[in-house]
C-alpha cells in the first residue's frame, strides 16, 4: 500500500522522478566506481605482493651469490633463516644450477604446491619466475655468476669497461614461498573500507542531491502551487502534464493577444492619423483660445489699471467726502469759536470807545487842561470813570477778554486736533498712541448724528501702534460716523474700549443702534454696499477700512444684532512686520 | 754535365716526403688513467731527452698516440702504424702489446703489462718495464710502518703465482707465512676460513685464479670478520675494502720507459736490452678500514 502510494507520488512529480533517476544512477556510478577501485587495489596490492617478494628473493639471491658459488651451506642457512622470522614467509630453498637442493628452510606452516624442480626445469635461464597456488606464492631468482675481469690489466687498473660479462648461466636458484594469509586478509581490509568510503560518499552524495534537488525544484513546484491555485485544480497527477497544459494554454492565449496587437497595430496608423488631425484642430483651437486669452488678458488688464484708478479716484472721493466732514467740523467748531470773538467784539468796541473817551477826558484833564478848568475836567473825568465803573466796563471787559481767549483757545485746540487727525502718512509708519488718534478722530465725528450721543471711553493701558496714523484716523472715523449714524436720531451709546491682548491691540466699537442683518452682515466690507439712504453714503467706507487693515496685517471683526447694535473691533499688531523686506529675507 | 748531375740530385730531394727526426707510436690499450699519467711521464722526460742531432735533427721529434677502442682490430691497427714508419712502438697495457705482436721490425717498449711473458714468447724486438716491482719489496715497507705483523696469510694458485709467492719469502725471511694454495676460485673462501685466527695479515697476490669479483669478496669479508688488515697489490683495492695497497709510480715507470726509448735511439737493440722493474714501492692505506679492525693512524705510524 504504501509502495503504491510512493509510486503514485514518484509518477506525479517530475522532480521526483529526477531525483529518483539521479540516485538510482549515482548508486550505480558508485557500485561501479567501487567494484572498480577494488579491483584496482586489489590488482596495485598484488602488483605490490609480487614486486616484493620477488625483491626478496632477488637480494637474497644476490646476498648468497659467494655462498651458493662456494655452496657453503651453513653459511646459506643465515640469512634464510632471517627471511623466515617473518610471519608470511613459508619456506626458503636454495637449488644448485642443476636444480638439486642445497638448503631449504621450511615453517610449520606448509603449502601444497607442485614440485619446484620441474618449475625450475621449464624457468628459462636467468629469468625470475612468480606463481600464485591456492594458499601461498612461489617466487624463484636465479643467483647469477659475477662478472669476470676483462684482462689481467684488469687486476691493477680500472679500466673504463673491465668487467666482462659472464654467460647469463645461474649458480643456483633462490625459491620463497609466502603465505597468502596476509594478503587475503589485506585484500578483505580493501574491500571493506573501500566499500565502506563508497558507501559514506554515496550516502552523503544522496543527502546532497536530495537538498539540491528540492532547493533547485523548489521554483518549480511553486510554479506548479500557483497553477493550481490560479485554476483551481485540486489534486495533481502529472505535474509536467499540468505545466504542460498550462504553457500551451499561455501560448494559445499570447497567440492570440499577439493576433490582437497585430489588429489594432492595423488600425492604429489610421486612428494615429485622425488624432494627428483632430489634435492639430484643438492646436489651432487651443492657439485661438490663446490669443484671445491674451487679448482678455490685455483687456482685463486695461480693466484692472481702469477699476486701480478708478479704486483711487473713489478712495480719493471717500478721501475727500472725510475732509469734507472733517473739514465741516472744523468749520463748525471754528465758527462756534469765532462766535466768542465775534459776539464779544461790539462790547468790546463800546468799552474801547468808553476807554478812548475815559483817556481823552484824562488826558484833557491832567495834562492839556489848567487851572481851574483843568480841575473841573479833572473832576468830570473822574465821574465818567465813576460811571463807567458803575456800569462794569471793565468787568464786562475782562469778560470779554475772557471769552476771545477762551475762543482763541478753543480754536487752537481745534487746530491741534486736526493736525493730529491729518498727520501726514508720507513718511509710512510710525509709533502712535492710538487714545490720541481716537480723541482727535472724535472731534471731527458727524455733528448732525452727534447730538444725542454719548460717547464713552472705556482705554486699557496700550502701548503705541506702529501704523500710519491718517489711515488709521480714517478708519476710527468711518466706524464711528458709522455707528452714531446707526443711533440715527434715537441717540445712544457708543462705548470704545481698548485693550492689549498678547501682541494685538484691540480696539472695539460698540454702538447701541439698530444693528446690522445677519443677511446684510457679510457684505457690509463689500464696495458701493450700503443701507444708508440715497446721499448719506457712498458704501466704500468700510471697504476702505477694511483694505487699511488689512494694510496693516491686523483684522476687523463685527458682531452685530439687530435693533441691539454692533461691534465693530479692529485688531492691530503692535509692530508692523515689512512684508516685502520678510519675503525678501525668507527667499 | 754537372748541371744535369745537381739538377737530379734536387728532384731527388723534392720527392722526398716530410719526416720527422725520431718518430715514436705509443699505443694505449684504453683511455684508463694509469695508461695516460704514464704516458705522459714518457713523453716529457724523452721529448726532452733527446737529442737533436744527426741528418733528421733539423726537424722535430714526434710521439703519435693511438689508443684502442672496441671497434680496433690488430690487423687495422698495424696498418695504422705502418703509415707512420715509426722508429719505436711503446705499448701502454697488455692488450697493446697483444695487438702489436704482429710488428717484428720496429723495437717495441712495453708498459704497464702485467704477464708480458705470456704475450712476447719468442719475439726479439720487445723489452720492457715490468709490473711488477722486485718480489717482496712491499712487505719490507710494511715492516717500516707496522713492524708487529709477522704472520701472513696467503691464498695462491701456486700455477700462476708460484715463483711471486717463493721470491717474495726468500726476501722477507723474517716473515712467517701461511700459504694455502688452491686451483680453483670456489676454494678461495675455504682457504681463507682456514686463515682465521692464524694470521697478522693477508696478502692479496695479483693471481687471477684467485682474484675474481666473487673471491674479491671473501677477501674483504674475511678482513672485516676476523679483523686482520688486507694488503693488495693494486690501490684500486684500497676503497674496495683492503688496508693495504702498493701504490705504483706510474710517472717513475714511464722515465724508465723513456730510457728505454733512449737506449734503442741511440742504437742499442732491444733484444739486447732486458726488462727492468720498479725498484722502490710506496704503500698507500684506507685509514677509515684500519681505524674499524682497530689500527690506528699512530699505531700504523709506530
Amino acid at each position: 500500500m504504501i509502495f503504491a502510494k510512493f509510486i503514485k507520488q514518484v509518477q506525479a512529480s517530475y522532480s521526483a522522478k529526477l531525483i529518483l533517476i539521479f540516485i538510482a544512477s549515482i548508486c550505480l556510478m558508485g557500485t561501479i566506481l567501487n567494484f572498480t577501485f577494488i579491483r584496482m587495489q586489489q590488482d596495485s596490492y598484488a602488483t605490490y605482493t609480487r614486486n616484493s617478494g620477488l625483491s626478496m628473493s632477488r637480494l637474497l639471491a644476490k646476498s648468497v651469490q659467494i655462498d651458493v658459488f662456494t655452496e657453503n651451506k651453513e653459511q646459506l642457512a643465515i640469512p634464510m633463516d632471517a627471511l623466515l622470522s617473518q610471519e608470511n614467509i613459508l619456506k626458503v630453498e636454495i637449488f644448485t644450477d642443476k636444480g638439486e637442493l642445497l638448503v631449504s628452510r621450511a615453517s610449520s606452516e606448509s603449502c601444497e604446491i607442485p614440485d619446484l624442480k620441474k618449475t625450475l626445469g621449464d624457468l628459462p635461464q636467468s629469468k625470475s619466475s612468480f606463481n600464485e597456488w591456492p594458499n601461498c606464492f612461489s617466487f624463484i631468482w636465479p643467483v647469477l655468476t659475477l662478472p669476470q675481469y676483462k684482462s689481467e690489466d684488469s687486476l691493477y687498473f680500472d679500466e673504463a669497461s673491465e668487467l666482462t660479462p659472464v654467460d647469463n648461466h645461474p649458480l643456483g636458484y633462490v625459491s620463497i614461498i609466502m603465505s597468502k594469509r596476509q594478503y587475503q586478509q589485506d585484500i578483505q581490509q580493501i574491500f571493506l573500507k573501500t566499500g565502506l568510503t563508497i558507501l559514506f560518499i554515496l550516502v552523503l552524495l544522496v543527502t546532497g542531491i536530495l537538498l539540491l534537488f528540492r532547493k533547485m525544484t523548489l521554483p518549480l513546484k511553486n510554479l506548479i502551487g500557483k497553477i493550481q491555485r490560479e485554476r483551481n485544480i485540486g489534486e495533481v497527477h502529472d505535474d509536467i502534464g499540468l505545466l504542460d497544459t498550462t504553457v500551451t494554454s499561455l501560448v494559445d492565449e499570447l497567440d492570440r493577444s499577439f493576433q490582437t496587437i497585430n489588429d489594432l497595430t492595423t488600425g492604429l496608423e489610421d486612428k494615429v492619423t485622425e488624432r494627428t488631425k483632430q489634435l492639430a484642430m484643438a492646436n489651432t483651437e487651443l492657439t485661438n483660445r490663446q490669443e484671445y486669452l491674451e487679448e482678455s488678458n490685455l483687456k482685463l488688464e486695461k480693466a484692472m489699471k481702469e477699476l486701480k484708478e478708478t479704486e483711487g479716484q473713489l478712495i480719493q472721493s471717500e478721501k475727500m467726502a472725510a475732509l469734507g466732514q472733517v473739514v465741516a467740523g472744523v468749520a463748525h467748531e471754528i465758527n462756534n469759536n469765532i462766535n466768542f470773538i465775534s459776539g464779544a467784539l461790539p462790547s468790546l468796541t463800546r468799552a474801547l470807545s468808553d476807554i478812548q473817551k475815559l483817556t481823552k477826558k484824562f488826558d484833557e484833564a491832567f495834562v492839556q487842561a489848567s487851572g481851574d478848568d483843568a480841575e473841573k475836567k479833572q473832576q468830570e473825568a473822574i465821574a465818567l470813570k465813576k460811571e463807567l465803573e458803575e456800569d462794569n466796563l471793565f468787568n464786562s471787559l475782562d469778560q470779554l477778554m475772557a471769552n476771545i481767549r477762551e475762543g482763541v483757545n478753543r480754536t487752537t485746540s481745534i487746530v491741534s486736533e486736526l493736525r493730529t487727525f491729518s498727520r501726514s502718512d508720507e513718511q509710512g509708519f510710525k509709533k502712535v498712541d492710538l487714545h490720541d488718534s481716537i480723541n482727535s478722530t472724535i472731534t471731527f465725528l458727524n455733528k448732525k448724528y452727534l447730538t444725542d450721543v454719548d460717547i464713552h471711553k472705556d482705554y486699557g493701558t496700550i502701548p503705541p501702534v506702529s501704523c500710519r496714523p491718517g489711515r488709521i484716523n480714517q478708519v476710527f472715523l468711518n466706524i464711528m460716523n458709522n455707528a452714531i449714524q446707526a443711533m440715527g436720531k434715537k441717540g445712544g451709546i457708543l462705548t470704545i474700549s481698548t485693550f492689549l491682548n498678547g501682541d494685538d491691540v484691540h480696539i472695539r466699537f460698540t454702538d447701541t443702534g439698530a444693528g446690522i442683518n445677519q443677511d446684510t452682515l457679510p457684505k457690509i466690507f463689500d464696495p458701493f454696499f450700503t443701507n444708508k439712504d440715497t446721499g448719506e453714503g457712498s458704501g466704500i467706507g468700510l471697504a476702505v477700512s477694511y483694505k487699511i487693515i488689512q494694510e496693516h496685517q491686523g483684522r476687523i471683526d463685527v458682531q452685530s444684532k439687530e435693533d441691539k447694535g454692533s461691534t465693530f473691533e479692529i485688531v492691530l499688531p503692535m509692530e508692523h512686520v515689512d512684508e516685502t523686506i520678510s519675503e525678501s529675507k525668507n527667499s | 754535365m754537372l748541371k744535369h748531375f745537381v739538377l737530379s740530385i734536387f728532384l731527388i730531394f723534392s720527392t722526398a716526403s716530410y719526416s720527422y727526426g725520431f718518430e715514436v707510436v705509443a699505443v694505449k690499450s684504453s683511455t684508463a688513467e694509469p695508461y695516460s699519467l704514464a704516458f705522459e711521464s714518457f713523453s716529457r722526460t724523452f721529448t726532452s731527452a733527446v737529442p737533436t742531432r744527426g741528418p733528421k735533427s733539423i726537424t722535430q721529434n714526434a710521439i703519435i698516440t693511438r689508443t684502442i677502442n672496441q671497434d680496433d682490430t690488430p690487423d687495422r691497427l698495424v696498418r695504422q702504424i705502418r703509415k707512420e714508419n715509426p722508429d719505436l712502438l711503446i705499448a701502454f697495457g697488455s692488450k697493446a702489446l697483444r695487438f702489436t705482436a704482429s710488428i717484428k721490425d720496429i723495437p717495441i717498449i712495453y708498459l704497464l703489462v702485467p704477464s708480458p711473458d705470456k704475450i712476447i714468447r719468442d719475439r726479439s724486438n720487445v723489452t720492457g718495464v715490468l709490473l711488477q716491482p722486485v718480489a717482496g719489496l712491499e712487505f719490507r715497507a710494511l715492516r717500516k710502518i707496522a713492524p708487529a705483523l709477522k704472520r701472513i696469510g696467503v691464498v695462491y694458485n701456486p700455477a700462476k703465482s708460484k715463483d711471486l709467492v717463493r721470491e717474495t719469502i726468500s726476501n722477507n725471511k723474517d716473515l712467517h707465512y701461511m700459504l694455502r694454495p688452491v686451483q680453483q676460485p670456489q676454494e678461495v673462501a675455504k682457504q681463507l676460513d682456514t686463515l682465521a685466527s692464524e694470521v697478522d695479515l693477508v696478502w692479496m697476490p695479483p693471481d687471477s685464479t684467485v682474484l675474481t669479483p666473487h673471491t674479491e669478496q671473501s677477501f674483504y669479508l674475511f678482513s672485516l670478520q676476523n679483523e686482520v688488515p688486507l694488503l693488495a697489490f693494486s690501490e684500486k683495492y684500497l676503497k674496495k675494502g683492503a688496508s693495504f695497497a702498493v701504490s705504483l709510480d706510474l710517472s717513475s715507470m714511464g722515465d724508465m720507459a723513456a730510457d728505454l726509448a733512449l737506449l734503442i735511439k741511440n742504437g742499442a737493440k732491444a733484444v739486447n736490452i732486458p726488462p727492468i722493474r720498479p725498484q722502490q714501492v710506496k704503500l698507500k692505506q684506507n685509514s677509515i678500514i684500519l681505524n674499524k679492525l682497530g689500527f690506528h693512524i699512530q699505531e700504523v705510524g709506530q
